[in-house]
């Protein structure tokens, strides 16, 4: 278990899986910071620095790969892992994949594919 | 002494006749002429016992009677073309008395080509000895006359000393019989030229009595065969067409007026054909006959039975057509049908995921916080199973939603294990809810099958379905994979109301339905069947009313049978 206080923002539209992200990791031992939108995470990485990312793709307002190219923007060295609505080998997930974006989520994941996929993502620095 | 003409033989015998002649001529009414008859007769009858020497004189009288009484023109000449007798039929024909001409020379009483005619044929006679008949025109007082002459040598010791000559008028006759001729020929050119056949039959019908030349060439017979032959030999002979109807139709035409009729003949080679029979009764002299005109028809039957052939193409054509168009219309409903359940499917899996998602991780992270084997986390673990069978029906849903939307068809390796594992836990709420069990027993591992992804879904989805409105509550659903080889099956049970044979033949027929009209479009199985064949494979279907229903899919594994 990272115990060294990773801090994470979740980005989703649904109330539902922020509460349910912050709740996981936050036992896990992450610090985890929530935004209901794009717009608001851009606002958050501008105000602070985050060790991952996790980014629902499909929100209204600015979706997941305009708000994660305008953070790239900010941060280029921003770790971002998607959370997809879409199955996998999906043609949007092809789309991020070469965006840069190499983690997936799947929608509806539990805690173990969640742990899993930050450790993932963060295994690879 | 036989009876003939050669009695006379010398001038005495002449003298003779010439005095009977004058008796006889005097005869005014019949009752005296009857009896000169008799007392003749009976003078010749004595002559002939020979117990009377006046029997003579009976036999010349007798001779009289005949000579005079015909109307044959009856003469003798001798051989310096004198005329020795002339009966009084000839010399009143020629405007001229008996007296007259007996003792005068043949020259003087006839002139010109006539004559010269004559003498050359009485030379000709009295020369060769030899009889001659000869017909010929005469000129007569009263006219141009046709003669029928016969030409006799008379003779003694061996010599022609005259000539007998009996003439007959037959100038009536002969132009009756020219006449009679040129009809005949008239009537038979007519009759053979016609480009119908014709035939003659006889009152009583079937027979033959004559037959024009078409008839011949039409039936493939002589025209003197045919003569032979009846009706039932130039029908077709079974019935309608044999010789019971046809006598029919002649006893009609006799009694009733003409008849027209199709008719189905037979030719001498056996080739059938069809005619149109014209029947009329018509009268020849006296006599009744029934004339048939026979026309073939068998071009014009072939040609009504073209157009016939053609308007009844036509129709099956515009009925497979329309079935066609009906089906591409219902199925172009259909699948335009599932692209929008499609896309609604996969919207409201879209939405669904996010909150599923949300309810899973919260309730993961509420099973860590709470106290083992407590209450709490047995209902927790309820609730996550409960989610896990919710996103089972979001799978499925986004697996549908991959069918019928437009050019989105892909294709790629399907696990037929996972298609089944998923459609069976689409199923399993709706089974719970109605208390079905459901027994699914997978194959370990299936080689995979080269499909457009949620194609099998489809299928497996309508079979389910199938069992689940067949059992309605209650009962099992028994689903099972297997490898057989390079086969992959997959057999769906159900413990429902079966299906009885009558229906078992049709179910597979698109818009065959035994389900309430809201229920479906009857093409659920027709889907499954296209689907199936299309990947090389078959369904089968096992059931019995009362038993179940067990639908056995069997698929070819990529790369086998043919299979892509």
């Amino acid at each position: 278990m990272q115990n060294t206080s990773r801090r994470v923002l979740v980005v989703d539209d649904e109330p539902s899986i922020c509460e349910g992200v912050e709740s996981v990791l936050t036992r896990a031992g992450y610090e985890v910071k929530k935004a209901f939108s794009g717009e608001e995470a851009i606002v958050m990485n501008q105000q602070e620095e985050f060790d991952l990312i996790l980014m629902d793709l499909i929100m209204p307002g600015m979706d997941g790969a305009d708000t994660c190219a305008e953070i790239r923007r900010l941060r280029p060295k921003a770790k971002v892992v998607a959370i997809s609505g879409s199955p996998a080998g999906s043609r949007v997930e092809k789309f991020i994949r070469s965006g840069g974006i190499e983690v997936f989520l799947y929608k509806p994941f539990g805690k173990e594919e969640l742990l899993a996929g930050v450790d993932k993502a963060l295994q690879d620095e | 002494m036989p009876f003939g003409i050669e009695p006379w033989e010398s001038d005495s015998d002449m003298r003779r006749l010439d005095t009977f002649s004058s008796a006889s001529t005097s005869l005014q009414n019949t009752s005296g002429w009857l009896a000169f008859v008799r007392r003749s007769v009976s003078a010749f009858l004595r002559f002939v016992r020979g117990n009377d020497e006046n029997g003579l004189h009976g036999c010349d009288a007798l001779y009289r009677i005949l000579a005079d009484t015909s109307e044959d023109f009856i003469f003798l000449i001798d051989r310096e073309d004198v005329v020795l007798h002339v009966n009084a039929f000839g010399a009143r024909s020629l405007g001229m008395t008996r007296k007259h001409m007996i003792g005068k020379k043949r020259s003087e009483l006839f002139r010109g080509k006539d004559s010269e005619r004559q003498r050359d044929a009485l030379v000709e006679v009295m020369t060769t000895g030899l009889s001659m008949w000869r017909e010929e025109p005469v000129a007569f007082p009263s006219g141009e006359r046709v003669l029928d002459t016969r030409l006799v040598p008379v003779r003694s010791n061996d010599e022609v000393v005259a000539v007998l000559g009996i003439s007959r008028d037959t100038t009536e006759k002969k132009n009756i019989a020219d006449a009679v001729r040129e009809n005949e020929q008239r009537y038979r050119m007519i009759f053979n030229a016609a480009n119908d056949a014709m035939f003659l039959h006889d009152q009583e019908g079937a027979g033959i009595v004559d037959a024009n030349e078409k008839a011949g060439e039409m039936f493939g017979y002589a025209v003197e065969e045919l003569k032979s032959l009846s009706v039932q030999d130039l029908s077709w002979g079974e019935e309608p067409y044999s010789l019971t109807e046809a006598l029919s139709f002649m006893k009609s035409a006799r009694n009733d007026g003409p008849r027209t009729f199709e008719w189905l003949c037979r030719g001498k080679d056996g080739r059938s054909f069809w005619s149109e029979v014209h029947l009329k009764r018509i009268l020849l002299g006296d006599r009744s006959f029934i004339l048939a005109i026979v026309r073939d028809i068998s071009e014009r039957k072939k040609t009504q039975d073209q157009l016939h052939l053609y308007s009844e193409n036509l129709e099956r054509m515009v009925e497979e057509r329309t079935r066609e168009l009906d089906k591409a219309r219902a199925e172009l409903f259909m699948s335009s049908k599932l692209a929008a359940m499609g896309r609604l499917g996969a919207g409201i899996a879209h939405q669904l995921n996010s909150p599923l998602c949300g309810s899973l991780l919260i309730v993961d992270s509420l099973l860590e916080t709470c106290a083992s084997d407590g209450p709490a986390e047995e209902r927790l673990s309820m609730l996550r199973q409960t989610i896990g069978g919710m996103r089972d029906v979001i799978d499925c849903m986004l697996a549908l939603a991959m069918v019928g939307k437009d050019g989105s068809v892909s294709r790629d390796d399907v696990d037929i294990n996972a298609v089944v594992r998923r459609i069976v836990g689409f199923q399993s709420l709706e089974c719970h809810k109605r208390g079905i069990r459901i027994e699914a027993v997978y194959a370990r591992s299936l080689p995979t099958v080269f499909a457009v992804v949620g194609e099998f879904d489809q299928v497996f989805l309508n079979l389910t379905n199938n069992a689940l409105e067949a059992m309605g509550e209650g009962g099992v659903l028994s689903v099972e994979s297997l490898c057989d080889g390079d086969w992959i099956q997959v057999n769906i049970k159900d413990t429902g109301e079966g299906i009885s044979g009558e229906d078992l033949e049709k179910i597979f027929e698109p818009f065959y339905t035994t389900k309430r009209k809201q229920r479906g479009l009857g093409l659920g199985l027709s889907l499954v069947r296209e689907t199936v064949e299309r990947h090389g494979g078959a369904v089968s279907v096992t059931s019995s009313p009362g038993q179940g229903t067990l639908f056995a899919i069997r698929i070819p594994a990529r790369g086998a049978h043919g299979s892509t």
